[in-house]
This record gives C-alpha cells, structure tokens and sequence, in this order.
C-alpha cells in the first residue's frame, strides 16, 4: 500500500489542521462537481477515493478515536445520477456514465420530437460536453435550464461550464439562490406588513 | 496558425521561466537536428506547451546543460538536452507544418499561395522524416485532418464541429504510443489546446478571412463581421471552457518529481493567465473596433 502521507503531499510531522487543510484542497481539486459530465470523470473518482482512503487511514494511524467527521464521504457521495426518468433516458444516462457518448448520441436522436423535454436537451448537452463541443454543450444545458428553472442538475450543469478556474463555485451559486429566495421573502413579508399597518 | 498560449512570465517562479525557455531552446536545437533546419523559422509557443505537457505525462527527468544556438554562436544558451517527448514533438511539429502546407496550398490564392509552393517540398521532407521515427504518426492524423478539410470546403457553420477535427489532430498525436489512464488524459488535454488554438485562430483572423474571402465557421454562421463581432463574446466564453476542460486533465497527472512540478505549474500558468490574456486582447480587439464605429 502506497504511503498516505505522500497521497496527500503532507508529512508525518504536520499538524492535524494542516493535514486536515490540504485534504480539503485536495478533495475540492477532485470533487466529482469539478468533474460533471467531464470524459475523465472516473479518473478523479478515483484519485478521490484514494485521498478519502489516505485521509481515514491517516486519522487511524493518529488514532484520533473520536467518529469519523462528515469530511470523509464527500467523494462518494454526490457522483452519479438519479434514475427516476423513462427507460430511454436511463439508458443514456448509463451509456453517458460509462463514456460511451457516440451511442448515447445515437439513442437521443431517435428519441422523436415531440418526446424532447429539457432532460433530453440536458442529455444532449452532456453528450456533446463529453465530446469537448463545449459551445454546443452550453446552448443546449441553457435550453435544459430555460424549459426546467428549477432543476438542480441542469442548472449545476451549467454552472459548472460557467465556473472558472473556481470549483467550488457550483455549490456556492446554489447557496446564494437560496439567500436570494430567503432575502426575498423578508423583503416579502416587509411590504405586507406595511400594508397591513396601513389598514 | 499557431503561437496563442504562453505563460504570464511575471508569475512564474524564476526556475519555471528558465525551464520554459530552455524547452524552447532544446526543441529548436533537436527540430534541427532532427527534423530540418527551417523548424528554426517556423517553431513557436503551443509547441513547446505541447512538449511540456508529453514530457509530464511520461514523467521525463529534465537535464538541462548549456550549448551553442546558431543564432547566437557567442555565448552558452541553457537547454534542455535531446529527450524522448523533445523529439517526438519535433516529429509532430514536421506533420503539422506538412498539414498546414498542404491546407494553405490549396486555400490561398494569387500571390500569397505562393510561399507555401515553396515550402511544401521542405514540409514534405520533414514528414519523412518524422515518418521514419514515429511510423504511422502522420497515418493517424490524416483522418480528422481530411475531415477538417471536407467541413471547411462545405462552409460549415458550427465552429464545434470544424474545432473538434483540429482538437483530434492534437489529442491525437498527444496521445500515440500511451495507454490506458494516460492516454485518455493526453488525448483530453491535447483536444483542448487544439481546440482552443482553433478558436482563438478564427476570432483572430476574422478581419483578414474577411477581406481575402477565406473560410472562417464565424464569418459563416454571423454573415459578416459586424455581426460575428456582436457575438464575439459568446466564443471567447466557449475559449475559457475549453481551458476549464484542460485544468480538468491536467489536475489527474501525478507529479511526484520536482521537474514534473515545475511542469506542471508552466502549464497551469499558461492555462489560466496565459489563456485568459488571450481572451482579454481578442475581447479588446474587437470591442476597441465596435466603439470607434459607433464613434464615426
């Protein structure tokens, strides 16, 4: 077995909180979100699973006793999709997981027109993401977006084309959406009440 | 064609910069001995990006040692001294300058048709040369390349179906000879580069394709270039998608030496403010010539 402390490029004598830190930047650098839809998505799966195996074997070692923090399952968790669609899309879905996109492509254009909702559309996104058609992969993730607003994985999607050089920022758009949302509830409720003191 | 990502020297650590330029020193001096002499005059920067990113993936020991350049006989330059990944991309750099040649022999016209007439010769005897190396290189390269030669002569209008032939031929040749993991990451992160080049290219070239009635997949979908300059924005964005797409790769290679640290870093650089700078000129570039119309 490969060493943990070199999977995480810390050494033996560092601090808990700097080892803590650079697992953090490095589970962030291989976050399957920085890696939706990307060819090589099973590659930094991976690489993730071997930092999460790093870090718990590091905390054995240390025998910290106590559980073990929420911090390592993020890597398994989140990646893959929901299979709640009709059978078709499943079927893309899977081809698309295991990087067989031409087929995936294939099976999508069949699918007749009247059938294409915005999953097909994000499908379709996905399909030409994989191939590097990155400016066909943004129309279509927008139409996905345009047709289902409140869809997370479209909208995810296409953020994380839109995110530069900042991986986190998938999440911290959905973050802010729901600032927005609250924000605009208060200021909601505000006007009804000065309504209401009106009367 | 090419000559569009470089790194932001001033962010670079002093070893990295020196590093970069003795891999262009080194891939000079081995295209001359290898390949010809005109790779002198024709050499420039996505290739030593190209050689950088081969040499990570093969996770080559880097030795440079000081020698003589014939340009400038007097003093010792540093350079990387003749490696695998050095003369591979000498051997890729000959198959391209044969493509190009070829590409520019039958679009040009008049005058300007008639440099590349002369050069094809040159171009055809690198290739063999090359071919004698790394056989069935130029094999490879041929699909994607008379693919890109059918869209363009068709005037193909989506700019994702003209850049992924260009991106393949870079994926492609990034990619000979590896297997399994680091194939697929070669294949990725060259596909990348060479469809960021192309991209980058035809945004560049917008006003010249213009004028001499060359094809340009945006002149073809916006009509002229008062149009395609109005939605310019929407390709520089698809250009930093690209490079997202590179980091993406690039992150999953291991770097366990200190050369291939160093590596990596020049191609970071190059990827984010290298890229980014050529995103900003070709933004500026065209905005700067929208404003002054309005101004008339």
């Amino acid at each position: 077995m490969t060493d943990p402390y070199k999977v995480l490029g810390v050494s033996e004598y560092d601090s808990d909180e700097d080892i803590k830190k650079a697992y953090r930047e490095l589970a962030k650098k291989y976050h399957p979100d920085a890696y939706l839809n990307n060819p090589l998505k099973d590659l930094a799966q991976e690489k993730m699973k071997q930092i999460n195996e790093a870090y718990d074997e590091i905390r054995r070692i240390r025998q910290s006793g106590a559980a073990r923090t929420s911090n390592s399952s993020t890597g398994t968790s989140g990646s893959g999709y929901s299979y709640t669609v009709k059978t078709d899309f499943e079927r893309v879905r899977l081809l698309i997981n295991s990087g067989r996109r031409t087929e995936a492509g294939i099976v999508l254009d069949n699918v007749p027109e009247d059938k294409r909702n915005a999953e097909w559309y994000f499908l379709k996104g996905c399909v030409y993401y994989q191939g590097g058609w990155m400016m066909e992969a943004r129309k279509y993730f927008e139409k996905a977006v345009e047709l289902e607003p409140q869809n997370l994985e479209f909208r995810q999607a296409l953020d994380n084309l839109a995110a530069r050089g900042n991986y986190t920022s998938a999440t911290a758009d959905f973050n802010c959406s729901l600032c927005r949302i609250c924000t605009s509830i208060i200021c909601c409720q505000c006007v009804m009440e000065c309504c209401d003191g009106c009367k | 064609m090419f000559g569009y990502i470089r790194p932001v020297p001033s962010e670079l650590k002093v070893k990295e910069h020196s590093l970069y330029k003795a891999i262009y020193c080194g891939l000079c001096k081995t295209g001359g001995k290898r390949v010809s002499h005109f790779t002198r005059f024709l050499l420039n920067y996505d290739f030593v990006l190209f050689c950088a990113l081969r040499s990570l993936i093969l996770g080559e020991e880097l030795k440079v040692e000081n020698s003589r350049c014939p340009y400038s006989p007097l003093t010792k330059k540093p350079m990387v001294a003749e490696n695998e990944s050095l003369t591979y991309t000498a051997a890729v750099f000959a198959v391209f300058t044969y493509y190009k040649c070829i590409d520019d022999k039958t679009d040009k016209r008049g005058i300007s048709r008639f440099p590349y007439v002369l050069l094809t010769p040159v171009a055809r005897r690198m290739l063999k040369k090359a071919e004698k190396r790394y056989s069935g290189l130029s094999e490879k390269l041929e699909k994607p390349f008379q693919r890109l030669a059918v869209l363009e002569k068709q005037g193909e209008t989506r700019i994702d179906a003209v850049a992924d032939c260009f991106g393949e031929m870079l994926g492609l040749s990034a990619s000979f000879g590896l297997d399994g993991a680091d194939e697929r990451i070669a294949y990725n992160c060259a596909y990348h580069i060479g469809r960021y080049i192309y991209i980058a290219d035809a945004i560049d070239d917008l006003q010249n394709d213009d004028k001499n009635k060359n094809y340009n997949p945006i002149l073809r979908e916006h009509g002229d270039v008062e149009n395609a300059k109005i939605n310019i924005e929407k390709y520089i964005e698809t250009l930093r998608d690209s490079m997202e797409a590179f980091l993406c790769g690039l992150n999953l290679i291991e770097t366990r030496t200190e050369d291939s640290k160093m590596l990596c870093s020049i191609l970071y650089n190059c990827a984010t403010l290298g890229a980014e700078s050529v995103c900003v000129r070709l933004n500026e570039k065209h905005s700067d010539e929208r404003k002054e119309k309005k101004n008339d």
